[in-house]
């Protein structure tokens, strides 16, 4: 049993080439020297897989052009039209950008129009000189979690309408040569007013703090209870904003009647009380 | 590689590998398949490989698709390997040719990678492991079980004949 695998192995390194001449020789001579051998030798040859004449039809199909030619075709329509489609789009829309843009600038002798009454001038004094108004609001601003849950319950789902009679503003002003800024509720169209340079001034109604305050103060759940002012605006109007890019408007707690609403930026600071009505349930 | 050399290896490699494919699947339409996935990723990698490996790479990729649809299919038909010594004589075989195909088909996926690369391709020991992930020694041993696999099969027909 053993010989006849060492002999079907030895037919096989015979048969597969992996015998040295001399060992050939002897193998050969020992297959010669048997029917039975010879007969297995003759079938293991016929184990060699025959050439099969086996085609691929799709041959063409997987050809290929120049690839250069195949970008620049590519090019040609795809990104031709890409960029056409996008000159198309944009270009509206940059002109309206630009069209709102410009009418911030130019429409500052209007802003005369705006009410005097949303501003409340004796209460404006400059952040940088504490007076006992801002250390209220200071003291007032360490503390913004006093009475959360006293306010919280308060915060309206009826219509502004209520509270904004009761709204009393208080701006702190911080002086700069170069411009002035005032946060203020007014009752009618709350709304950011600014003015620059001291030009009139100029009221934009992208960041509101009402009427809708159960909208745009939303309850926070973490400690704090209100925080901060939801935007109402799209990003394209965002644009008007530039003058407050990177400042916080946030909204807390004073105490059980009143909000304070404070906006911060590098330069400036401003605040507003908001007084609450209560509730009727 | 270039665009040039990328047509060539389908001129002269296309039909080793669909038969390769078709040896393996026994079907046709995957075996086309097959050939069209492995040319499709020579095409997408073929900045990275040279001219001179693209034949085993070529084999590479169609064994591993063929391995896939094997498993696959066993999974599905939840069937067992073929013994290789498992193989009726029903069939009326008309020379040898016929017969040997047939033996092959019959062989375990390993032994007919191992003796399809060898006997078409001329591929050496090495280089079918490389291709299919087994040792010289794994691929040499296969081979020697695939051919007396076929030898006896062979013998047995002749008795039938």
């Amino acid at each position: 049993m053993k010989d006849n695998k060492n002999i079907d192995w030895e037919m096989f390194e015979l048969l597969e080439g992996g015998m040295t001449a001399e060992d050939a020789d002897k193998i050969l001579a020992k297959i010669n020297g048997s029917e039975a051998l010879q007969s297995e030798w003759e079938l293991l040859q016929n184990t060699k897989l025959p050439e099969s004449k086996i085609v691929y039809k799709h041959k063409n199909d997987l050809l290929k052009k120049d690839t250069r030619i195949l970008a620049f075709a590519a090019f040609s329509w795809t990104k031709a039209a890409s960029v056409a489609a996008a000159v198309i789009i944009a270009l509206p829309i940059g002109w309206y950008f630009l069209k709102n843009k410009s009418d911030v600038q130019i429409s500052s002798t209007i802003i005369d129009a705006v009410p005097s009454e949303v501003i409340t001038p004796d209460a404006m004094y400059p952040i940088d000189e504490p007076t006992q108004a801002s250390e209220n609001v200071k003291s007032l601003a360490s503390n913004p979690n006093d009475n959360v849950e006293n306010v919280a319950p308060k915060r309206s789902t009826k219509s502004m309408g209520a509270v904004k009679k009761d709204l009393v503003p208080h701006v702190i002003q911080q002086s700069s040569s170069n411009s002035t800024e005032y946060v203020s509720v007014e009752s009618t169209s709350p709304a950011l007013h600014v003015k620059t340079n001291n030009q009139p001034l100029k009221s934009l109604n992208i960041v509101l703090i009402s009427p809708e305050v159960d909208y745009l103060i939303p309850r926070s759940n973490q400690e704090g209870g209100f925080r901060g002012i939801r935007p109402t605006i799209n990003s394209g109007l965002a644009l008007l904003a530039l003058p407050f890019k990177g400042s916080k408007l946030e909204v807390k707690p004073s105490d059980n009647k009143t909000l304070r609403i404070e906006y911060r930026s590098n330069q400036y600071a401003a605040s507003a009380m908001l007084s609450l009505k209560p509730l009727k349930n | 590689m270039t665009t040039k050399e990328y047509n060539s290896c389908v001129e002269l490699l296309s039909d080793g590998i669909f038969r390769f494919a078709l040896k393996n699947l026994r079907d046709e339409f995957e075996a086309e398949n097959v050939v069209q996935n492995t040319f499709e990723k020579l095409w997408v990698r073929k900045d990275k490989v040279e001219m001179k490996t693209a034949k085993a790479f070529l084999f590479k990729i169609a064994y591993n698709n063929c391995i896939d649809i094997i498993r696959k299919r066993k999974r599905q038909t939840g069937m067992d390997e073929v013994s290789e010594n498992t193989y009726s004589h029903s069939e009326q075989y008309s020379d040898t040719l016929e017969i040997i195909n047939k033996a092959v088909e019959r062989l375990p996926e390993n032994q007919k990678t191992a003796i399809l690369l060898r006997d078409y391709e001329g591929y050496d020991y090495r280089s079918i492991g490389d291709i299919t992930g087994m040792t010289e020694a794994q691929v040499k041993i296969n081979i020697f079980r695939a051919r007396q696999f076929l030898k006896t099969y062979l013998k047995d027909m002749q008795l039938v004949l």
